[in-house]
């Protein structure tokens, strides 16, 4: 009995070793452990968006540095940056001004594909895990709570139009994919030359034509039914079948093969995006459901507060109605309001953006038709500033007028998203390498309705042209904070945020001008924005060439709101000026100059 | 909690039992040599596997293990590295755990011997495939682990004055065996190859040189070496102070042919050729000196006995330089670490009962083993960040026709990374009792009860939870010892029955892919034999 008491204390001093298992390493994790749902915004016009490539951002962690190139040269790799790069450098966001990031998508990707990796995010392979070059949950975790912890809000992009390829099309269903098959498949019957020669064809089974029927497997003798689709076994490149399981099923995609007419609607949304992203059917029930529950997931998982929505004119809009609604009330469902979702729509049309802010769409979309007009045009190319007067016009038309239900509250006419440029578009200072110019893209950004959306390395002059030179690691920079861009663009940011007219004011244009060149007014871009009895007047010469006024040729003087005998001050200058008292002013803005006025009773010195 | 432990050990006055080699390192008889296997963990462990030893042991030590269930080959305990290692583990050695024999004389015979250690099993999950090892912690416990074996050739003269020498040769083989796969190649390694002169100089003085396993006592239930494993080409010596101390002393290097070590690449030869010439890069081999002492406080043989042992480690590796990629070097800088460890031990011979306690700290370089690669992802250059604390127990009791082996470890580990969360970064621990009834003079029956358990520094990404699992393991041993009763006593020839069960977190750390990602239950039913006899890798 004694040596069993002893086998018994034996027994227990084991069980003590092993007892203490989970305290050692959970300490590291408070904080990170769970997630409580806020709502962090309050008005997103309050906000300043920051574009984030993460991979570009900042290397925090040497041990995520996997399978990627740390050389300065291939831009089209993975070169190392992740979240907790990000952690580390805050506070040069922070010193920026910025409020918002949008952070590059962080779910599993295809890891490289033809030279190519998936650093930017727009690859999905599994829609539930995080890429590991990025680092993962608890450090994802401690950035957006460190985030929150200074004010700064996070939005994360996402993509539902589409995976990456993660299968190849085997038209010839030899039972591998074939960068480029070929031989005498017979014409359609219809082709005149049918029957009459032996015809090649070359065809790439990765990234096939578009074809209304879904792309067909071919024979010898002809077409011969739908094309199988074979996922690919590489987890080596995290190139396998795709997660959720649902993702491994044909239903769940298109199979129309690539869009090659970028004007035919059906294309455009039905087929795969160039490069063999395969288009996700989004209009199936399962697909939206696994859409909605996956992203509601990270939002919950990570405390998020707004989606970024990739190649949205790719995608059905009664796949925005649904999935829109249903995310909005999932999350306000847990605690989550104010969630901003805005699409990317590549395009000019601007019909066409706008038509995804129709009720029960998203809350706003990039303002694409914006960059092009008046970022390039008036700012770049010193184009006719009547643009803006144009657009704004267009916009009501446009854009939803009344905010989404359940949504951010603002009309999606007031909440677009303004940018300069981004990561699919060359840098402004590539196609228009002037800094004042820049400059005064910047104070239009940052002073006009609307959410501005600063792409990262924009405040380091960077100037990239095609992807990828476009996205250049922000190391380069030595995050230095001295230098011009960034200095004024934190000024201006610093600007926005003291005068509430700036953010949430309305804004009426008080002058544009069709004339460009040596006009008097070339250039000039004048708007007020009030917001009760805040108000601004801003003022900006949108060309390099000469010092323009707010004057027409013919002597006309813009009127402005303030009243007559007011005292403006500019906040940049300091310069003060008076309303006339028939209620104008006129007053000479420098080349790529600009102004921002307000009562003296409101001015606040810097 | 470890205070406790260390006090209960201490106010135990040990179990009783028969004796056998205090440490390990004694052969013992013919028959009921010690057992106390190494660690060879690692690839005969898994399928696929990787190498084996020096992946196990490294495992422990090195980086990371634990990633993910064991076993797996893509997501096993042992470091990823380890697959790269040469096999290894002896095995059989000694008898960590074993206590001394005070009535056996030293066994040392003049000429050639032959001994081996082994253990081979057939096992079946009753689901159509075979029985695998189903651990998720680095050193789980071995009821179901898989094939290895040792072969070892031996040559012993003695001389005058009391000197005498020793050449050991063991060849170790991993499986899986050609009758098992067909295919006719195995998995062999070198692992001792030394001389040893015994009484040189001075009397108990004993010198050697040469590639060796150094062990001390182990975890035969978890076939784990918690306190000293060392595994190098080097030399060392032994010196006995009487019969209540020693000191052992060894250095050896180890220079794995991994990118972090060595790195060769082809050059254009300075003229008249056309084929490159091979040039080594980087050629950094790490250097590990070892020292113990232990003090058997009521001498080395006596029937109840207890001994403390202290014990070091430092590892150095010098800097170097690798090519990254074409005309891009990086430096990699030079790099140390250092371990700290106790032991606190104590036996009743005539009952064959012992126990052992041990501490093992670890900082920097030495948390990794010297077979392990401290990265393999990711570009961080040295290991001064890494540390590991481990502490365990073995113990054995017998009485009559009764006995209880048990084992049990805790290990903390982070990684070298900067990266604060990582699955790298984790605590792990197992424990494991075998409780045995002889039925008659040599058949018996076990029951094995064990469970494990490992957290990470992560989270899920899908579940948002921290990674982390539990394995319960609940098997029958019903064994045949021609030797008769011991629970050291070997060959065993074995029926195993063990049962898997894993909880949902254990389950979510496989692969979606892999079965056991699903699997709650899953069994091991073989039938295997274990022996060992004259394996004198640790004895002497």
């Amino acid at each position: 009995m004694h040596r069993l008491i002893r086998a018994s204390q034996l027994t227990l001093l084991a069980a003590s070793l092993a007892l203490p298992l989970p305290a050692c390493v959970d300490g590291d994790l408070d904080g990170v452990k769970t997630v409580e749902i806020e709502t962090h915004v309050e008005d997103w016009r309050d906000e300043v968006i920051y574009q984030v490539l993460v991979d570009r951002f900042a290397n925090g962690s040497a041990a995520n540095d996997f399978r990627f190139d740390p050389s300065p040269t291939s831009l089209a790799r993975y070169k190392g940056g992740d979240w907790q790069g990000m952690i580390d450098h805050l506070d040069y966001i922070e010193e920026l001004g910025v409020t918002a990031l949008w952070i590059s998508p962080i779910i599993m990707n295809v890891d490289t594909d033809a030279g190519v990796d998936g650093y930017h995010g727009y690859w999905a392979l599994d829609l539930e895990r995080l890429n590991p070059h990025f680092g993962d949950l608890a450090t994802l975790r401690r950035l957006i709570n460190e985030c929150h912890d200074r004010g700064i809000k996070v939005v994360l992009d996402i993509v539902t139009n589409h995976l990456g390829q993660v299968f190849y099309y085997d038209i010839n269903q030899n039972g591998r994919p074939d960068e480029s098959i070929g031989g005498g498949f017979p014409l359609n019957p219809g082709d005149p030359q049918a029957g009459t020669r032996s015809p090649v064809t070359r065809i790439t089974e990765y990234d096939p034509d578009y074809d209304p029927r879904g792309v067909q497997s071919l024979t010898s003798l002809g077409e011969a039914g739908p094309a199988p689709i074979r996922f690919f076994d590489m987890p080596e490149i995290f190139r396998v079948p795709p997660s959720p399981e649902l993702f491994r099923r044909r239903a769940a995609y298109n199979l129309r093969g690539k869009v090659i007419d970028w004007n035919v609607r059906e294309q455009v949304v039905y087929g795969d995006f160039p490069g063999g992203l395969k288009d996700v059917n989004t209009e199936n029930p399962e697909v939206r459901d696994e859409m909605v529950r996956i992203y509601s997931d990270w939002v919950l998982k990570l405390d998020l507060d707004g989606f970024r929505i990739d190649t949205i004119k790719h995608v059905e809009h009664e796949f925005w109605v649904d999935f829109s609604r249903r995310v909005r009330e999932r999350l306000a469902a847990a605690g989550k309001t104010n969630f901003l979702m805005f699409g990317e729509a590549f395009d000019g049309n601007d019909p066409l953006v706008g038509s995804y802010t129709m009720p029960g769409e998203l809350d706003s979309v990039f303002y694409f038709p914006q960059k092009f007009q008046v970022f390039n045009d008036v700012f770049g190319q010193g184009g006719p500033t009547s643009n803006i007067q144009r657009l704004m016009e267009e916009r009501a038309l446009n854009y939803g007028a009344e905010a989404q239900p359940g949504g951010i509250g603002i009309a999606p006419q007031q909440a677009l998203i303004n940018f300069i440029d981004n990561h699919d578009v060359p840098r402004f200072l590539w196609a228009y390498p002037d800094e004042r110019g820049l400059h005064a893209a910047l104070a239009y950004l940052f002073t006009e309705d609307g959410i501005p959306c600063l792409y990262y390395g924009t405040e380091q002059d960077f100037n990239g042209g095609n992807d990828p030179a476009n996205r250049e690691p922000l190391w380069w920079s030595d995050y230095a904070t001295d230098g011009e861009t960034f200095r004024w663009t934190a000024r201006l940011i610093r600007i926005r945020k003291t005068y509430s007219a700036l953010r949430r004011g309305t804004m009426e244009l008080r002058w544009t001008t069709d004339r460009t060149g040596d006009a008097i007014d070339a250039g000039i871009i004048a708007f007020e924005r009030v917001d009760g009895e805040q108000y601004a007047l801003v003022v900006i010469n949108a060309q390099g060439e000469h010092a323009s006024e707010t004057r027409s040729p013919e002597g006309d003087v813009m009127s402005v709101g303030a009243a007559p005998g007011a005292t403006l001050v500019d906040v940049l200058s300091g310069d003060r000026f008076t309303v006339e008292s028939d209620g104008t002013l006129g007053l000479s803005v420098d080349a790529f100059g600009t102004r921002i006025l307000v009562p003296e009773a409101q001015y606040q010195a810097e | 909690m470890l205070a406790w432990g260390v006090l209960a050990c201490l106010g135990w006055g040990v179990p009783p039992v028969r004796a056998q080699a205090p440490d390990s390192a004694e052969p013992g008889a013919e028959g009921e040599a010690p057992p106390g296997d190494q660690g060879d963990r690692a690839w005969w462990d898994r399928e696929g596997g990787a190498p084996p030893d020096g992946a196990a042991e490294a495992s422990a030590a090195e980086a990371s293990p634990t990633a993910a269930p064991a076993e797996d080959p893509a997501a096993a305990p042992v470091p990823e590295e380890s697959a790269d290692e040469p096999p290894s583990p002896p095995t059989d050695t000694s008898a960590p755990s074993t206590p001394p024999d005070p009535d056996e004389d030293d066994g040392f015979q003049e000429g050639f011997y032959f001994g081996s250690y082994g253990r081979v099993v057939a096992a079946s999950n009753l689901d159509g495939g075979l029985g695998r090892d189903s651990d998720i912690v680095a050193f789980g416990p071995r009821i179901d682990e898989d094939v290895y074996f040792e072969l070892e050739l031996g040559r012993q003269d003695a001389f005058s004055g009391g000197l005498r020498s020793r050449v050991v040769a063991t060849v170790a083989f991993g499986g899986p065996f050609f009758h098992l796969d067909g295919n006719f190649d195995e998995s062999i390694a070198i692992r001792n190859l030394f001389a040893e002169v015994q009484n040189a100089l001075v009397d108990g003085l004993h010198l050697w040189a040469g590639s060796r396993m150094w062990r001390g006592d182990d975890i035969y239930l978890l076939n784990f070496w918690p306190l000293d494993n060392v595994n190098t080409l080097g030399g060392g010596f032994d010196y006995d102070i009487g019969q209540t101390a020693q000191i052992r002393f060894m250095t050896g290097l180890t220079r794995l042919d991994d990118p972090f070590q060595r790195q060769v690449s082809g050059a254009i030869p300075p003229q008249g050729d056309f084929l490159p010439d091979e040039v080594v890069i980087l050629d950094r081999p790490r250097i590990t000196v070892a020292a113990k002492g232990t003090w058997w406080l009521f001498g080395r043989r006596a029937r109840r006995g207890m001994k403390a042992i202290v014990y070091g480690e430092g590892h150095f590796l010098p800097e170097g330089t690798r090519e990254i990629e074409p005309g891009i070097s990086e430096v990699l800088p030079y790099d140390s670490g250092y371990v700290i460890g106790a032991q606190l031990g104590g036996w009743i011979a005539d009952d064959n009962t012992f126990a052992n306690l041990f501490i093992r700290y670890a900082s920097g370089l030495a948390a990794y083993n010297p077979l392990g690669v401290p990265f393999t992802e990711g570009r961080v250059q040295d290991a001064s960040r890494a540390r590991e604390l481990i502490a365990g127990l073995s113990a054995n009791w017998e009485s009559g026709p009764f006995g209880l082996q048990a084992g049990a470890y805790y290990r903390y580990f982070r990684d070298a990374d900067p990266a604060v969360f990582e699955r790298t970064k984790l605590a792990e621990g197992a424990i494991n009792l075998r409780p045995h009834v002889w039925i008659g003079e040599r058949a018996g029956l076990s029951l094995d009860v064990a469970y494990q358990a490992m957290q990470a520094n992560q989270l899920d990404d899908r579940t948002g939870q921290v990674v982390r699992g539990g394995v319960t393991k609940i098997g029958f041993i019903p064994f045949y010892s021609p030797f008769g009763r011991g629970t050291f006593t070997r060959p065993h020839l074995r029926l195993i029955y063990s049962m898997t069960i894993r909880d949902s977190d254990a389950q979510r750390l496989y692969p979606e892919e892999d079965p056991r990602s699903r699997n709650r239950v899953e069994h091991f039913l073989g039938i295997g034999a274990e022996w060992w006899f004259d394996s004198n890798s640790y004895g002497f």
